[in-house]
């Protein structure tokens, strides 16, 4: 095999497109002669039957995902694995992962970016170090710079694209530029590359003509809160933003590696203020942060709200009780999905349909109201 | 002043210090019926389908309470919040919310304890802000606090020694060990159904959740260092404490006992990691994973129990016509 020369095959996990930044920051530290990225095969059935197959049974599903794409990447012959940590049970799942992926006989090195908690960065770069003894410090920390940046664009661009795609007057234009975006930020090698090829796009899609802003009032919009993980991975929750739009509704989502990393714990506190009439303390991961949302899109004025989760996620599960509140209090709709090894499509689409339909409904049924409302008033 | 105490997920982990505090301060508490039939399908009617049956059995206990406080003029309902320890310790994040879950469920007056040791630093904080809202003074507070501390320890060092003298007696029973988090194990109709079953069978048990690291105090200065302990041999990155606190009884009596029994709840978090790598780590020792929900029939329970207690006889057996 090609991939023999190689003395180090470097794999990670898949979620949403954030491939592109990892494979940025991962080629640029490390040597090119003796190392081999691979991106992991896009998402599949295939992924998650490796996944499940061979992951506790009421584990939640992310992790599932992961050994999925790490058994894909190990077939393709990748011999270093490299996983995240975060809250919750994210922060467990480096130790397991590596014990069953051993007890299945592959021989591999595992890294993991995050330890108890707390990321050490010089305990990271020495462990690249290893991979790559010519990385410096400072070359290491640049590049991460690099990546964290073009990850930062990446979430600007994508959420551009969720709150316009269903107010195109030709659709598909946004989908092209965006595939050619992702292909160019690949291989960036500078931060002044990175602006320059990061206007023209931004640029192009701006330029890209809307329907008239009173259409646009027409459309329904709901907003999207709950997990990170199939919020972000768009494959876990069957494509659920697609979907929303193809019926005709613009989407909002908040959750982005840009916002989980540097605006979450910025607001923190903020968010529990603001929620303090149904919440006193976090909740957890992004529990507090689902909560603090849905009354903030309900203020907003959206019509409804989707709240997502994979099966067995606490956090999420602790938010629903207040989420049910908020939606009494408020008059807004909220339908919860969970996502789990089995989804068909067909039911996903019916449950959305009938939901877009109902949004719809109660939207006219509003506008009658105001006229009724103004016709009593003039009589 | 009346309070209730609802028994279940976080009172196990320190109930004699929970109980004990409020009553050095002179507090009536009143605790909520046993966990039965009744209080199982309250909980499952007011909680999500998909949460972990420890917690809805926790709601139903709360629910319990609600309908009594009219009667019994219970004036606040104590759910303790945990969520952060010592050492970077973590805790399931239920534990976090259900406090704010209860209180958007149900319509009572709730009292909790936020034992964050990132917020408050150490326990003793913790315990001053619960009595500033009960209205009491900081040294009635101190007082009651380091009492039902002692109480605490002195509950948990009885109990040690007893399970180590347990340990050392040579005796011809099987001996197994029990792995379930406290809140599960001592549950009514959850681990005192089964250890009842097992008890029939004439096994010797042995708890996991019973061990050294259990019965240490909170440290009181944050810079005081704790040693790794046994722990450490099964899983190095394990930071829930309920679940380190049973992996570390894993670890120093795995060479005493002649099978494991995992207890868990569906669908517990933690469980389906840190007992599938436990079980994967000490592939020598026969296992067992119970996994308990809300359709049990004691049936299917006993035939699994008895026939994995034969398995253990029939190994103790053999070994010892091969050493004999």
């Amino acid at each position: 095999m090609q991939n023999k020369k190689y003395k180090y095959r470097v794999s990670f996990p898949h979620i949403g497109n954030y491939y592109v930044p990892i494979y940025n920051w991962f080629s640029n530290i490390l040597d090119k002669n003796t190392t081999k990225i691979i991106i992991p095969k896009k998402m599949s059935k295939q992924t998650l039957e490796f996944g499940s197959n061979n992951s506790p049974d009421f584990i939640c599903l992310p992790f599932k995902y992961n050994v999925g794409n790490f058994i894909e990447s190990l077939n393709q012959g990748a011999n270093v694995l490299v996983q995240a940590g975060g809250g919750c049970k994210y922060g467990y799942y480096a130790e397991l992962q590596e014990q069953i992926l051993k007890d299945m006989g592959y021989d591999f090195k595992y890294i993991t970016l995050v330890e108890k908690g707390k990321i050490k960065p010089f305990k990271i770069y020495k462990k690249f170090k290893e991979l790559n003894p010519n990385l410096t410090f400072f070359k290491f920390i640049y590049r991460f710079c690099v990546a964290a940046l073009i990850a930062y664009f990446l979430d600007k661009f994508e959420d551009y694209i969720r709150l316009n795609i269903s107010y195109e007057e030709k659709i598909g234009k946004f989908e092209v530029i965006h595939k050619i975006f992702l292909l160019k930020l690949r291989n960036i090698k500078s931060i002044s590359q990175l602006f320059k090829v990061k206007n023209k796009y931004m640029k192009k899609l701006k330029n890209i003509k809307l329907i008239s802003k009173e259409d646009r009032n027409e459309k329904i919009k709901i907003g999207i809160i709950g997990e990170l993980f199939t919020s972000m991975e768009q494959f876990s929750s069957n494509n659920i933003e697609k979907k929303l739009n193809k019926l005709g509704a613009a989407t909002k989502r908040y959750t982005t590696v840009t916002y989980l990393l540097v605006k979450k714990p910025l607001e923190m506190k903020r968010l529990i203020k603001k929620s303090k009439k149904y919440i006193e303390y976090e909740l957890g991961a992004d529990g507090t942060t689902s909560v603090a949302h849905a009354i903030e899109l309900a203020d907003n004025g959206y019509d409804g709200i989707i709240h997502i989760k994979p099966f067995g996620c606490t956090p999420e599960e602790n938010a629903i009780p207040i989420l049910q509140k908020i939606s009494k209090d408020k008059n807004i709709p909220i339908m919860y999905l969970t996502f789990d090894t089995q989804n068909s499509d067909t039911a996903l689409d019916t449950r959305l349909e009938a939901f877009y339909d109902m949004l719809v409904m109660n939207k006219e049924k509003k506008k009658v109201d105001v006229l009724d409302n103004k016709e009593a008033l003039d009589g | 002043m009346k309070i209730g105490i609802p028994r279940g997920l976080g009172i196990y982990e320190y109930p004699i210090l929970f109980v004990n505090f409020f009553k050095y301060l002179g507090i009536e508490v009143v605790m909520s019926d046993k966990s039965n039939n009744k209080i199982l399908k309250d909980g499952i009617d007011n909680s999500l389908i998909e949460s972990c049956l420890a917690s809805k059995i926790f709601i139903g206990h709360v629910a319990n309470l609600v309908k009594r406080s009219k009667e019994e003029k219970i004036d606040y309902i104590f759910i303790p919040r945990l969520c952060t320890f010592e050492n970077n310790q973590t805790i399931c994040v239920k534990f976090f919310a259900i406090y704010d879950i209860c209180k958007n469920i149900f319509n009572a007056k709730f009292l909790t304890l936020n034992l964050d040791y990132e917020k408050n630093k150490t326990e003793l904080n913790a315990f001053l802000k619960l009595g500033k809202k009960l209205g009491k003074s900081k040294p009635q507070v101190i007082k009651a606090y380091l009492k039902a501390r002692k109480m605490q320890k002195i509950y948990d060092k009885k109990k040690y020694i007893e399970q180590t003298e347990k340990i050392l007696l040579n005796d011809k029973k099987l001996k197994v060990l029990i792995v379930a988090h406290p809140y599960v194990l001592y549950d009514e109709i959850l681990g005192k159904r089964i250890i009842k079953i097992l008890e029939d069978n004439n096994v010797e048990l042995i708890y996991a959740n019973i061990n050294s690291l259990t019965m240490q105090n909170p440290k009181i200065f944050k810079w005081i260092r704790t040693k790794d302990s046994e722990y450490i041999n099964i899983s190095k990155s394990i930071f829930w404490k309920s679940s380190r606190n049973i992996l570390n009884g894993v670890g120093t009596n795995i060479n005493n006992v002649d099978g494991i029994i995992y207890i868990s709840v569906f669908p517990c978090g933690t469980d389906s990691l840190v007992n599938e790598l436990t079980i994967r780590k000490t592939k020598n020792i026969p296992s067992l994973n119970l996994v308990l929900d809300e359709q049990d029939a004691d049936v299917g329970i006993n035939t699994r129990i008895e026939s994995f207690i034969d398995i253990l006889e029939m190994n103790k057996n053999k070994n010892m016509r091969i050493s004999g």
